[in-house]
């Protein structure tokens, strides 16, 4: 299967895998507001990190300083080692509204990062090939994105981001639009995909179950917390696409464990 | 047949019995005498300056100079003035220096009558065909450029966000998110225009010259050849309705994503 990022580090070695993603005392402010406050944060290759909370906790915030769509206020951001100034192919971004271009079919869309690099037609349609494939779509790669099903077309935008190779997805509540069986099968596809490519993951979600059943950690935010995280360990065994992982023990006492700390945290901030 | 097949049968009966009611009222008007004859003249006296019109030519030029000239001069102003109109239409919608740069010259201009501008058209570009040509542009020009700013205002963030993040440059999301997702909107513009741009032609043939379906109505008027008048109304009518359903035909074929969202 296909690997990308930086070189693997060599095996048996205790040293840590290269680190992807580093926020040092990051802070964002919003017409003078703060949203976000001395956020620091570190994710390493391969992890898949999922950012839990209500609406107005920064979740989206931190995305969008690590995609480049937003600048910090304060601090560092950097991706692989260099400050982020802007979006770019290393960062791709998966959108809860699709964001797919109307106007191409699923093939070029999946192709776009590779033909804004000018890399040759026939290279394009190779890859746009292999990553129909990698996410299940053969068969759609001439349909137009409005001929597919919310959760075709989330699967042609995660192989729109696939295409360009990224050591980074960012996947913003990706799943909030698809019905729950939908949503479940593409939990479960992101996960084998993850294994497949080795790809770096910082899922958004208001779901305790999505991030306790993808993260390899949870970040647990609150509404009004300026970016304040509760931080989890996710101990499920592999793979981890496995559905009944979902039925296991620990799903089910960390999915408990998350829940009492988030009611907590409303009963905090209704008092 | 099917509900849908149904639903097109009765929109296609629809839309050819509203010509053939009105055409059965003007019957009914000019043959009961409740309008004077040099004022609405029969449909039949109308057909038959028509007929002469297609056969003999009118004032000694043949009616295919008079459609080739006038087609000539919508045709190049038309181009011309959708090509610039877009192009800055869709660089006002992403550029703000450039918005700020055209708004006020664009917006006083836009409200000028172009009737009002004949006499300075006259003065700057004599009675030919630049003038008349110039003054049927202006109008699409200024029409294209509202619609494609507000194209361009329309693309969706987070479109121009995944372009940008799948490495995208500033002229690669112009040319293949800005623009396409502003065509629906520009095909809109463009059935305004043209329609605005048949319009103007009447009023630009007011700038002197021997030809064109304008000359023919403002010399027919001229001499109370009010049936002349009205075949030449007819002749500009067919045509713009024709041009309107070929630019809708391939705005739908073009824009077929459009309302499948």
């Amino acid at each position: 299967m296909t690997t990308w990022g930086t070189p693997p580090a060599a095996v048996g070695v205790a040293h840590p895998k290269p680190e992807v993603v580093r926020l040092e005392r990051v802070g964002l402010d919003f017409d003078g507001r703060p949203v976000l406050k001395d956020l620091s944060l570190s994710i390493r290759r391969d992890e898949v990190v999922a950012v839990l909370g209500p609406s107005g906790c920064g979740k989206t915030t931190l995305l969008n300083i690590v995609a480049g769509f937003l600048q910090a206020s304060s601090g560092v951001a950097l991706a692989n080692g260099r400050e982020i100034s802007g979006p770019g192919p290393d960062r791709g971004v998966v959108f809860q509204s699709y964001a797919l271009f109307d106007w191409m079919t699923v093939q070029d869309n999946i192709a776009f990062s590779l033909s804004c690099a000018g890399r040759p037609r026939s290279e394009q349609l190779e890859v746009a090939q292999q990553m129909v494939q990698l996410v299940g779509l053969t068969g759609f790669e001439k349909a137009y994105p409005y001929q597919l099903s919310g959760g075709m077309k989330q699967r042609c935008g995660l192989a729109r981001v696939l295409a360009s190779k990224p050591s980074v997805m960012l996947m913003d509540e990706p799943f909030a639009a698809v019905d729950v069986q939908t949503r479940e099968t593409l939990q479960e596809e992101i996960l084998r995909i993850q294994a497949a490519t080795g790809c770096t993951i910082v899922f958004i979600t208001h779901s305790i179950e999505e991030a306790v059943f993808l993260g390899h950690r949870i970040l647990l935010m609150q509404r009004g917390g300026f970016g304040a995280f509760k931080e989890y360990a996710v101990e499920l065994p592999e793979p981890r696409s496995n559905p009944e992982n979902r039925l296991h023990a620990e799903f089910v006492r960390l999915r408990g464990e998350v829940y009492r700390d988030l009611r907590a945290s409303y009963a905090a901030e209704a008092a | 047949m099917s509900p849908a097949l149904r639903a097109r049968a009765r929109y296609i009966a629809l839309a050819v019995l509203s010509p053939l009611c009105l055409l059965g009222l003007w019957v009914l008007a000019t043959s009961q005498g409740w309008v004077k004859s040099v004022l609405l003249p029969p449909p039949q006296a109308v057909l038959a300056s028509l007929t002469d019109m297609v056969t003999q030519g009118y004032s000694g030029i043949s009616l295919a100079k008079h459609l080739a000239a006038s087609l000539t001069r919508v045709g190049i102003a038309f181009f011309a003035g959708a090509l610039l109109g877009v192009t800055l239409g869709l660089l006002r919608g992403r550029v703000p220096a450039i918005d700020a740069l055209l708004l006020v010259p664009a917006e006083m201009l836009r409200p000028i009558p172009p009737l009002g501008l004949i006499p300075l058209f006259i003065l700057w570009f004599g009675i030919g065909e630049l003038s008349k040509v110039l003054l049927i542009f202006l109008s699409v020009f200024l029409i294209m450029m509202v619609n494609a700013h507000a194209g361009a205002r329309s693309c969706p963030a987070d479109l121009l966000r995944a372009a940008q993040s799948l490495g995208a440059s500033r002229m690669q999301v112009f040319v293949r998110v800005v623009f396409p997702s502003a065509l629906p909107q520009i095909t809109t513009g463009l059935r305004v225009a043209m329609g605005t741009g048949f319009s103007i032609l009447v009023a630009s043939e007011l700038l002197g010259g021997d030809r064109g379906l304008g000359f023919i109505i403002l010399d027919a008027s001229n001499f109370f050849r009010t049936t002349y008048v009205f075949a030449g109304i007819v002749v500009i009518g067919a045509i713009g309705l024709a041009s309107d359903r070929l630019i809708a035909w391939a705005g739908r074929r073009l824009v077929h994503w459009d309302g499948r969202r």
